[in-house]
C-alpha cells in the first residue's frame, strides 16, 4: 500500500502521528500535519471530481406504486360493504 | 469453446458480496469487510471523494473504480444500470466479486441492492454486509438519539414530489439535498431554484425561521465534520454539496394521546386484578 495512504489509514484507526512510517516523504508528513488534503491529492495523482451519488432522485420502482393504491382502496370498499 | 458443464461450474462458483467501507478512511471498515475485500478476485469501488478512492484502490490489487460510469449530462439511472452490469459480468464468469461502497452498501445505494437481487435471480450466491453509514456518523456528530423523538428519513426529491405525511415532533432527515428536485437525474451541483421549491414544501410544515443543520461527515482525519446551522428560508442560498445531508430538528412538541393512555391504564388495572 502507498505509504501516504497507509498513514491516513493508520491515523483513521487512531494511531498517533509520531508512530507513522519514518520513511514517509517529509512533504507528505507536513501536509498531513497541516491537513493539506489538496496537496496530498495532487501528489498522489488521485482522481479528482469524484461523484458520490449512488441513489437516484426517483427510482424506476416509483412508477409502480400508484397502481397499487386503487387496488387497496377497492379491497377496503369491498370489506366495508 | 466452453462446455455446458464448465459454464455450470462457473455459475456455481461465481458470487457477489456488497460491502461498505464506512465513511472515514481506516476508521470505519470492519474486520469482515476487510477480509472479504482481500479474498475477492475483483473489487469494484464506489467512493465518496479523491482520497477515499485512492485508499479503496489500495485495498486489493484488482480494484476497478465505478467512477467511469458517471458523465456530465448523463442520467444517473443509466449510470447505475451500467454499474450493475459491470459488477455482474465477472460473477457470471465464476469470479468472487466484491462491490465496495463508501458508507453502508444498502443505505441510499441503488446499484448494490439491484446487483444482489439480479445475481440471486440468476442463481448466484449474493449477499450484503452491514457497515457504518453517514446516518451513523450524523447521530454521533450532532448528538441525536433517533429514539428520543423519532426520526424520519427521505430522499429529498422523493419527499418533494410525493404527498408525504410527516411528523414535525420528530427529526426529519433529507438525503441528497444537492439533487433536490432534479427529475432528469443529471444534476451534479445544487440548483437554488429547485432548493426554493424544497423550502416551499418545508414551509407547509415548518416556519421558515426554523433552524436546521446542513451536515457533512469527515471522510478522513484531515477533514473536519461540517455542521452548518441555517434557517429553512436560508437553504436556497446555502452551500450544499453531494455529501450534504439536511437535518431538521423537531418543530412541535409531542402530543399525548389521552385516549390511548386511558386504555393502557385500564388494561393495567385488568392485569393487576388478574394477578
Amino acid at each position: 500500500m502507498n505509504k501516504t495512504i497507509k498513514a491516513l489509514e493508520q491515523l483513521g484507526e487512531g494511531a498517533s502521528i509520531n508512530s507513522l512510517d519514518e520513511s514517509l516523504d517529509k512533504d507528505m508528513l507536513e501536509a498531513i500535519n497541516s491537513n493539506d488534503e489538496s496537496f496530498i491529492i495532487d501528489k498522489l495523482n488521485a482522481r479528482k471530481d469524484i461523484v458520490c451519488m449512488i441513489v437516484p432522485a426517483k427510482d424506476d420502482e416509483d412508477e409502480k406504486q400508484p397502481e397499487e393504491e386503487p387496488v387497496e382502496e377497492q379491497e377496503k370498499q369491498s370489506i366495508a360493504s | 469453446m466452453e462446455t455446458t458443464a464448465l459454464r455450470s461450474k462457473k455459475k456455481m462458483t461465481g458470487r457477489l458480496t456488497c460491502v461498505g467501507a464506512g465513511i472515514s478512511i481506516g476508521a470505519h471498515i470492519s474486520p469482515i469487510t476487510r477480509t472479504t475485500i482481500q479474498s475477492a478476485d475483483i473489487v469494484f469501488a464506489a467512493s465518496s471523494d479523491s482520497l477515499f478512492e485512492a485508499w479503496l484502490s489500495e485495498l486489493h490489487p484488482n480494484v476497478k473504480s465505478l467512477q467511469k460510469y458517471y458523465a456530465s449530462g448523463k442520467s444517473r439511472k443509466s449510470t447505475y444500470s451500467e454499474m450493475v452490469d459491470a459488477i455482474l459480468e465477472p460473477v457470471r464468469s465464476g469470479k468472487h466479486v466484491v462491490a465496495a461502497f463508501y458508507g453502508h452498501p444498502g443505505v441510499f445505494v441503488n446499484p448494490s441492492h439491484k446487483a444482489v437481487q439480479r445475481a440471486k435471480n440468476e442463481g448466484f450466491d449474493a449477499k450484503m454486509l452491514p457497515a457504518i453509514s453517514a446516518e451513523d456518523c450524523l447521530y454521533a456528530d450532532l448528538g441525536i438519539d433517533p429514539g428520543k423523538y423519532g426520526c424520519q428519513h427521505f430522499e429529498t426529491t422523493q419527499f418533494m414530489l410525493y404527498h408525504r405525511t410527516i411528523d414535525t415532533s420528530a427529526y426529519l432527515i433529507l438525503w441528497q439535498p444537492m439533487a433536490a428536485g432534479d427529475l432528469t437525474h443529471t444534476q451534479l451541483t445544487s440548483n437554488s431554484h429547485y432548493l426554493e421549491v424544497l423550502t416551499e414544501v418545508l414551509e407547509d410544515f415548518y416556519s421558515g425561521e426554523h433552524v436546521v443543520f446542513l451536515y457533512k461527515a469527515a471522510t478522513n482525519v484531515l477533514q473536519q465534520t461540517k455542521i452548518n446551522e441555517v434557517r429553512i428560508n436560508e437553504i436556497p442560498a446555502s452551500e450544499i454539496c453531494m455529501q450534504t445531508t439536511l437535518v431538521i430538528p423537531p418543530y412541535t412538541t409531542l402530543k399525548l394521546n389521552e385516549k390511548i393512555k386511558a386504555k393502557l391504564e385500564s388494561a393495567r388495572k385488568k392485569e393487576i386484578n388478574i394477578i
